[in-house]
């Protein structure tokens, strides 16, 4: 059974999304502050976080700084509607995916599910062993491990996914709607901007083991490339 | 610009003018006309001067000839008088105490012809010389140079009245043209502050006035967006909870569904009045970038299509190809510009027209419907938020809330733009015309 971290200030809303998750057939704990999060994080094993942004203290941007200095567990967060500045500082600090606040609980769930679908399939053992090679890139999309210029790349499950996307598809144009309902398992929304924080902190990732060479291409208005040398 | 300087400039110039001429005509008049007394008769020996060729015309060429060379003279005036009946040539009036002294003087002044008789036929004429001096002396008639310095005084003085009143006027117009752009922390101009005038005081009016309006609005806007804000976490809740519900109920609840509509209904307004909200503020640099206009209008009318299909409506596409690239934020664009063509749909009977056109530094995007159009008397008021038009409320299906063209106008406001409702004629259809510069500044 999957075990989801809730973390939001709003003790009433948690209790109702925490009873929704278990009918869905999910373990769930609760926290009721960044701080508490952090500290149940620490102690126990969760296969995703659900983290809100607006919470008094220390926020969620906050919190989520220092989940990440922690691990690179998936992370969906929840944004106010309209808030952009929010929503693109959360991925550019390395959350998975976000959903904004009013939501359905149904909304939500298919979020969770999108993120947990690939970083939780429990392949066969050669599937695991299945390794995918392309310049000094090398992947293991069963054990959801990479490595480039032989240092392990350190990605999150939404990083992962796309990398993944790009180098199935290497030297081939990927439209962004293509990465989305492949790397993020839900469609392009309008104005969407996450896909380009999630490339560009692959890329960041990328060059800070070898800065001289940057497979990634974006094209400009397009999509991005995986380039084959 | 400087209309009103020239207004102040002339009509006090004018004023001037007319006061200086005036005066110097009365004056004139006043002297011309004054009773004709001793001093006025001139008994000079350059008198006779003047009276030969009057007496010598009056001898060859006769009484009228006479009086037309005399009406040619104007000072050191000849006057011929009949003796007998004491008119005057030219019939001007003579006191006939002047009279009298003009003959008592005549034994003095026939010594150097100053007074001089003649005798035509049977009539007896007295010819002397009376001297009207000009009120400014012995100078010519018109007083060129008194005029003239009077005049350009008068200019000087004029310009200095005109530009002390016009000035503070113009300065202040320019101040409260920027409040009437929505910027309420104006700058008195210091030529304005330092006024002990009651212009003075009515710019230090006006700024307080301003300072006023931009804190009660500011605070409206403030209260719009926590309100906003702030209905979101119950409405969450409710969501959660409808979630919930649904989840636990087996069957298919149309209350449910019903409560999940109005759920996003209230989540669509709150959505459009924080739009609203925000765009009261100036759009920050961060978020305006160089938009390519032709896939985004592009696919604001393909989602118009596919929409059009399920009301059993047309969509033309009357785009350009011209590509066209603007400054601005493609989000609040797009939304501004998708707003009013849902409304086109709505209100249309079968087709909606779309497009746009280069024009001299902007982009026009016109959307005309086949609809009933607005009527007159609320076309001016379409774009208040929450107001609908009255033949949307006999109508159910026309659901809204009143606020996608009031966003629609304030964000072409944000944008130096313009948008413009017109109605076709006969009740045959609705024009929106919205204008896009291509550079914001």
């Amino acid at each position: 059974m999957q075990n989801v971290l809730l973390i939001d200030d709003d003790i009433e809303l948690l209790d109702m999304l925490s009873e929704y998750l278990q009918r869905e057939g999910f373990t769930t704990q609760l926290a009721h502050s960044g701080n508490d999060g952090l500290a149940l994080l620490r102690i126990h094993s969760f296969d995703i976080v659900i983290l809100d942004i607006m919470m008094p203290g220390m926020d969620g941007l906050e919190t989520l700084k220092r989940i990440r200095e922690l691990s690179l567990i998936p992370v969906l967060m929840l944004t106010a509607r309209g808030d952009d500045t929010d929503r693109i500082i959360g991925l550019e600090l390395g959350a998975d995916d976000y959903v904004p606040k009013p939501c359905t609980p149904r909304e939500l769930t298919a979020r969770v599910r999108a993120i947990l679908r690939r970083s939780q399939n429990t392949p066969s053992p050669q599937e695991n062993n299945r390794v995918i090679e392309i310049n000094e890139l090398k992947l293991w999309p069963g054990k959801r491990q990479a490595f480039w210029f032989n240092s392990e790349l350190l990605l999150t499950s939404s990083e992962f996914n796309l990398l993944e996307v790009l180098v199935r598809n290497a030297g081939k144009l990927v439209s962004k709607t293509q990465l989305s309902e492949e790397g993020l398992g839900h469609p392009l929304a309008r104005f969407e901007r996450s896909i380009d924080v999630h490339i560009s902190r692959i890329r960041n990732k990328l060059e800070v083991i070898n800065t001289s060479k940057n497979p990634i291409k974006t094209v400009h208005g397009q999509g991005y490339i995986f380039i084959v040398e | 610009m400087y209309k009103l300087f020239w207004k102040f400039f002339f009509t006090i110039w004018i004023a001037q003018l007319i006061t200086i001429w005036g005066a110097g005509t009365a004056i004139w008049y006043i002297r011309h006309h004054e009773p004709l007394s001793e001093t006025n008769l001139d008994l000079s020996n350059g008198a006779s001067y003047y009276l030969d060729p009057v007496l010598s015309s009056l001898k060859s060429e006769g009484i009228s000839a006479t009086a037309e060379y005399l009406k040619k003279r104007f000072r050191r005036i000849v006057y011929v008088v009949d003796t007998s009946t004491n008119k005057e040539l030219l019939n001007r009036k003579i006191p006939l105490d002047f009279l009298d002294l003009v003959r008592q003087k005549t034994q003095q002044a026939s010594s150097n012809h100053a007074i001089q008789e003649l005798t035509l036929g049977d009539r007896r004429y007295l010819l002397f010389v009376v001297d009207i001096p000009s009120p400014w002396g012995n100078k010519p008639l018109l007083p060129v140079f008194p005029l003239t310095g009077a005049t350009l005084a008068s200019l000087l003085f004029a310009f200095l009245l005109a530009r002390h009143f016009s000035r503070p006027i113009e300065l202040l117009k320019e101040t409260v043209e920027q409040v009437g752009l929505g910027k309420f922390d104006i700058q008195l101009h210091t030529q304005l502050t330092n006024r002990q005038d009651s212009l003075g005081e009515l710019a230090v009016d006006i700024q307080h006035m301003t300072t006023r309006l931009g804190k009660v609005i500011d605070s409206q806007t403030r209260l719009l967006h926590t309100i906003s804000h702030e209905l979101r976490s119950p409405l969450t809740r409710l969501q959660m909870a409808t979630g919930l519900l649904r989840q636990k109920s087996s069957e298919n609840n149309d209350e449910i569904e019903r409560i999940e509509r109005e759920c996003k209904r209230i989540d669509l307004l709150i959505g459009q009045l924080l739009t609203l909200s925000r765009l009261d503020d100036e759009i920050s640099k961060q978020e305006i970038e160089t938009v390519n206009f032709n896939p985004l209008i592009n696919e604001i009318i393909e989602n118009a299509k596919f929409e059009a299909q399920s009301l059993q409506k047309t969509v033309i596409d009357q785009s350009s190809s011209d590509l066209i690239n603007v400054e601005g934020n493609p989000i609040l664009l797009y939304y501004a510009i998708e707003n009013v063509i849902r409304n086109a749909l709505r209100h249309a009977r079968k087709i909606v027209w779309i497009g746009h056109q280069l024009m001299n530094n902007a982009v026009k995007i016109y959307i005309i419907d086949d609809g009933e159009g607005v009527d007159d008397a609320d076309l001016a008021q379409i774009t208040q938020p929450f107001y609908r038009a009255s033949n949307t409320q006999k109508n159910p299906n026309m659901q809204g809330f009143g606020l996608g063209l009031a966003i629609t106008q304030k964000t072409f406001k944000a944008h130096n733009g313009e948008v413009i409702f017109s109605n076709l004629p006969n009740k045959t259809g609705f024009k929106v015309e919205l204008i896009l510069p291509l550079t914001l500044h």
